[in-house]
C-alpha cells in the first residue's frame, strides 16, 4: 500500500502540473469564431530588425529579405481583435506565434516566426497598428472593423523608429 | 566503495579524468557530446556494476531526456517548425530538441557522478590539499561531517532524555539539540588533538604515503590533460557549437567529436582491460 501511495503521489503531482499548463495554454477553453463580417488586410514587417546590426546570423538567415512575413486580407470574424485575426493567419500558415496572456496590460506578443523581443536590443519588440496609429491598449482589446488595415511591426526603439507618438 | 581499475590508480589520476568528464558534461551544450558522454558513463556502469545495473542508468537518461522534450515545448514556443497546435500554442520541434538536450545534459552530470563516487575512494580527495593546505582541509571535512554527526549525537541524546523526560516538548528537543551540538563540537576537538599527536600537518611528514604514483598514473594523467586541453580548445573555437533557435544548426568537423568519445569512454575500456587481464592471468 505504502509503496503505491510512494509511486501516486509524484504521478499525481505530475499530472496536476502538466493540466496546469494545459490549462494555461488555453486547451480547456476554445474560441469560437463567430460570423464572418468582413475582411482585413494584415501585414507583419520586419524592416527595421533586418537594419539592425545586433540580429544574430542564424535568425536573420529565415527572415524574409524583404522585411515583409505576411501580407495578406484576411476574413473578419466577430469580436476579431488586432492580436485574434494575427494568431489565426499563423495557425493557419504555421507560423509560431508566442504570446503572453493575463498580464496587467491584457496580451502580449513576445515573438512571432523567428524574431523575439530583445532580439535585437533591450527596447526591441513588436508593436500593432490599426489603420496607421498605434493604440495604446492591447492588441486583445483592439476591436476592428470591415476594411480595417492591422499592421505588426518589429520597432528598435519602443515604437519611435516606427512612428508611434504614444511611447 | 566499488574495486574498480579506476580506484587502483593513484587519486592523482583518477580524480583528474573524473573531473575532466564532469567538466565536460557541464560545457558541452550538444546533442551529440551529451550522447557520447552518456553511452560512455553506461557502458562505465556496465562493466563495473553489470549490465541489468547499466540497464537501469540507460532507462533513467532516457525518461529525463523524454521529460525535458515533453516539458519544454509547453513552456517555450520558440523556433519554426509547428508540429501541432497545444490549444493556443504552437509546439515547435525546436523547442523540444532543446529540452531533450538540456535532459540529456542534467541525466550526464548525475550519471557521472554516481559513477565517480561509486568507485573513487573519498579519503583519497584529501591527500593533496592535505599537504599544501592541512589546517584548512581538516577543518572543511569536519564542516562535511558536521551535521551527519550531529543528527547521530542528538538522536542519541533525545533517547537518553526520553528514560527521564519522556515527553515531546520543545524544551525536550532544544536541550537535546544543546547536548548535540556540544557532543559534536568536542569530538572535533579531539580528532584534531589525536591528529596533530599523530603529526598531521607537521613541518616535515614521514615519507609514508598511502598512494603510490606510479608509471601508468603518469600517463593517465597525460593523456587525460592531453585529451581534456585539446578538448576544450576545440570547444572555445567552436568545434562543438549547436544551437535550436530559431532553427536548428550545428557548425564544426565532425572528427571534434573523436576527443570527447575518447574520454568518455576511457573509464570503461581500463575496466574492460583489467578484466581481460585477470581472465588470461587465471
Amino acid at each position: 500500500m505504502k509503496k503505491i501511495l510512494r509511486l501516486l503521489l509524484p504521478a499525481a503531482a505530475l499530472l496536476l502540473v502538466i493540466l496546469a499548463i494545459l490549462w494555461q495554454n488555453g486547451v480547456f477553453s476554445p474560441q469560437k469564431d463567430g460570423e464572418a463580417v468582413g475582411t482585413v488586410k494584415l501585414s507583419v514587417r520586419c524592416d527595421r530588425a533586418l537594419a539592425s546590426p545586433d540580429l544574430k546570423e542564424p535568425v536573420r538567415a529565415v527572415l524574409p529579405e524583404d522585411g515583409v512575413m505576411a501580407e495578406a486580407e484576411v476574413t473578419l470574424y466577430e469580436n476579431d481583435t488586432a492580436f485574434s485575426v494575427l494568431e489565426r493567419y499563423c495557425r493557419a500558415q504555421k507560423i509560431a506565434l508566442s504570446s503572453k496572456g493575463g498580464t496587467r496590460w491584457g496580451v502580449y506578443v513576445e515573438g512571432i516566426g523567428a524574431l523575439f523581443e530583445f532580439d535585437c536590443g533591450a527596447q526591441s519588440g513588436w508593436m500593432f497598428s490599426v489603420n496607421g496609429s498605434f493604440l495604446s491598449k492591447s492588441a486583445g482589446d483592439a476591436s476592428l472593423t470591415d476594411g480595417d488595415e492591422v499592421l505588426w511591426v518589429y520597432t528598435l526603439d519602443l515604437g519611435k523608429d516606427v512612428g508611434s507618438h504614444a511611447s | 566503495m566499488r574495486r574498480s581499475a579506476l580506484s587502483r590508480l593513484h587519486p592523482a589520476s583518477s580524480y583528474a579524468l573524473g573531473g575532466s568528464i564532469l567538466l565536460l558534461a557541464f560545457l558541452t551544450k550538444d546533442p551529440f557530446s551529451a550522447l557520447l558522454l552518456a553511452a560512455g558513463a553506461i557502458a562505465f556502469d556496465g562493466e563495473v556494476s553489470g549490465a541489468p545495473f547499466a540497464a537501469k542508468r540507460l532507462a533513467f537518461f532516457a525518461a529525463l531526456t523524454a521529460l525535458g522534450a515533453v516539458t519544454n515545448p509547453l513552456i517555450s514556443h520558440r523556433g519554426v517548425t509547428v508540429l501541432f497546435y497545444l490549444g493556443a500554442s504552437p509546439v515547435t520541434g525546436e523547442a523540444a530538441v532543446y529540452g531533450a538536450v538540456s535532459g540529456a545534459m542534467l541525466a550526464n552530470v548525475i550519471l557521472w557522478c554516481e559513477a565517480l563516487f561509486r568507485v573513487l575512494p573519498p579519503d583519497a580527495a584529501l591527500v593533496f590539499p592535505g599537504k599544501v593546505l592541512p589546517r584548512t582541509t581538516l577543518v572543511f571535512t569536519m564542516a562535511i561531517r558536521f551535521v551527519p554527526r550531529l543528527m547521530t549525537r542528538m538522536r542519541q541524546a533525545r533517547a537518553a532524555q526520553a528514560a527521564f523526560h519522556p515527553e515531546h516538548t520543545l524544551k525536550n528537543a532544544f536541550l537535546a539539540l544543546q547536548t548535540g551540538v556540544a557532543l559534536t563540537l568536542e569530538e572535533c576537538c579531539e580528532i584534531a588533538a589525536g591528529m596533530e599527536e599523530r603529526g598531521y600537518g607537521a613541518a616535515k611528514p614521514s615519507r609514508y604515503a598511502l598512494y603510490r604514483f606510479r608509471g601508468r598514473d603518469g600517463a593517465a594523467v597525460f593523456l587525460t590533460l592531453l585529451l581534456t586541453s585539446l578538448s576544450l580548445a576545440a570547444y572555445c573555437l567552436g568545434a562543438y557549437r549547436f544551437t535550436c533557435y530559431p532553427v536548428l544548426a550545428r557548425s564544426g568537423h565532425w572528427a571534434w567529436y573523436a576527443l570527447p568519445a575518447f574520454l568518455a569512454f576511457l573509464p570503461a575500456a581500463a575496466e574492460r582491460k583489467e578484466k581481460l587481464q585477470w581472465r588470461s592471468s587465471k
